[in-house]
């Protein structure tokens, strides 16, 4: 017989998983019993936009994102989705909430590929921003060093690796674009503007804006953020309504990887 | 003297920033057209809700906006219900930057206005503003209406300005406006310092 301990925990997981939609309640039920009242917990509390963007931004994989504000980085995944915690703290910060895209990756360099993909350099300046570097921290610092140098990057995000656990024998390769052109952005955020392109477009390398944003000085950061952030969110919509009214004319250019 | 389409595209395209005309995302180079650039409706609102504690007073709103204010996200593809008599802060999806030698107008979509639809009754944007702008919304209609960001909603008018000292510029070109909807600014008045010293005539 079930004390009345176990009645109220069945009550209070139905009534929260009973306001969700469908899909997430199934996906929540699939969830390994362990865990699952933890993850149960965190849906009550609204994702910030800046975090389900990013998710969008370096999401991988063929399973839906389920992203949900918490203390600290956390991931659970089953065969309906993927689940990912993130420190709420940090929820509106495009390129802290783009560590997402680490935290999925775990330690399966294909996953990380697919991020380093996406956002290309940002992936290392995420890994500080977000202050989550994985099991493939020292691969993802050894490659990128030696993809670009240790000349681009700052004293921070250097110690903060230097702090990660060594470089496994094999490392692991991956594959980077150009370093971003991130100059004119970067001049952009500290001026105290939304990044854009030339007639008020939005900027087509999201990479470029999160690279300005990770060398924005600290007492702008903030700022800097929210301005970024809503250059990545124009962009995005900016592709979606280029996709949804072609026949218009459009001041935007072609279509990226998101 | 009203600034027409070309000169417009012109200052967009100004190569230096604090001379720029900035209106971003621009969805559509159709936005700028004739003499104004239409603005869209953006995905951030905060409702105004009928308040339990007690009324708005203007001259102490600095704590407890939460119990007559809520925000809410409305993305680009949902919609949002504003029921007649009902009135929401909305924000342009825009963030503009007015250069020091221009001034605009808000104005309100007509198409709109025949809906019932009442949009940014402040309508002036001061040289050197930057942020996005909120819109003040209401429904003088007897019938629900569906707002969907996104659409655009308002037109900027933009003017020449001849002398204009910095409204904004003084934080040496730190100044950065808001991205969402701000709620009225009224208590940070400095009139209201004189106004609560002030007796009525009748006691004096």
């Amino acid at each position: 017989m079930e004390t009345w301990h176990e009645i109220a925990w069945k009550n209070w997981r139905e009534e929260i998983t009973g306001a969700l939609p469908a899909p997430v309640r199934e996906a929540v039920g699939a969830l390994d019993e362990s865990v699952r009242t933890a993850w149960i917990a965190r849906l009550q509390a609204p994702v910030l936009p800046c975090a389900r963007t990013m998710a969008r931004v370096v999401r991988g994989g063929s399973k839906p994102w389920i992203l949900v504000p918490g203390l600290s980085w956390d991931i659970a995944e089953n065969e309906r989705a993927v689940f990912i915690a993130y420190p709420e703290a940090y929820g509106n910060d495009p390129l802290a909430m783009a560590a997402a895209g680490l935290v999925w990756a775990q330690s399966d360099p294909g996953r990380m590929q697919q991020v380093i993909g996406k956002i290309g350099a940002a992936a290392l300046w995420a890994a500080w921003e977000g202050q989550f570097a994985g099991p493939l921290a020292g691969s993802l610092w050894q490659e990128f060093v030696g993809a670009y140098g240790e000349d681009p990057v700052d004293g921070p995000t250097r110690e903060f690796f230097s702090r990660q656990p060594s470089v496994p024998r094999a490392p692991h390769h991956f594959v980077w674009g150009n370093f971003p052109d991130y100059g004119t952005y970067y001049e952009q955020l500290v001026y105290g503007v939304v990044p854009h392109d030339p007639g008020g477009a939005s900027p087509r390398d999201i990479p470029a804006v999160l690279t300005a944003l990770h060398f924005v000085p600290q007492d702008l950061r903030q700022t800097a953020a929210l301005l970024a952030f809503k250059a990545v969110e124009g962009q995005l919509l900016s592709r979606a309504w280029r996709r949804a009214a072609p026949e218009a004319e459009n001041v935007e250019g072609g279509l990226g990887p998101w | 003297m009203v600034i027409g389409e070309a000169a417009l595209r012109r200052k967009m395209e100004a190569p230096n920033l604090p001379e720029r005309l900035i209106v971003t995302p621009l969805l559509s180079a159709e936005q700028v057209k004739g003499a104004s650039v239409d603005v869209r409706l953006g995905t951030d609102f905060i409702l105004m809700k009928r308040s339990a504690r007690g009324p708005i007073d203007p001259m102490a709103m600095d704590t407890g906006t939460s119990d007559y204010q809520e925000r809410a996200r409305v993305e680009v593809g949902e919609k949002m219900i504003l029921h007649p008599n009902q009135l929401v802060l909305g924000v342009t999806l825009e963030f503009i930057q007015v250069p020091q030698d221009l001034m605009a107008y808000v104005i309100g979509r007509s198409s709109w206005g025949r809906l019932g639809l009442m949009v940014a009754t402040a309508v002036m944007v001061s040289p050197g503003y930057r942020g996005s702008l909120t819109l003040e919304l209401a429904n003088l209609a007897d019938t629900p209406v569906y707002l969907y960001p996104g659409t655009r909603v308002a037109q900027l008018v933009f003017h020449q300005v001849d002398g204009s000292s910095p409204a904004y510029a003084g934080s040496g070109g730190k100044y950065t406006g808001p991205v969402g909807p701000e709620f009225s600014k009224l208590s940070w008045d400095q009139d209201w310092q004189a106004i609560r010293r002030i007796k009525p005539l009748g006691e004096q």
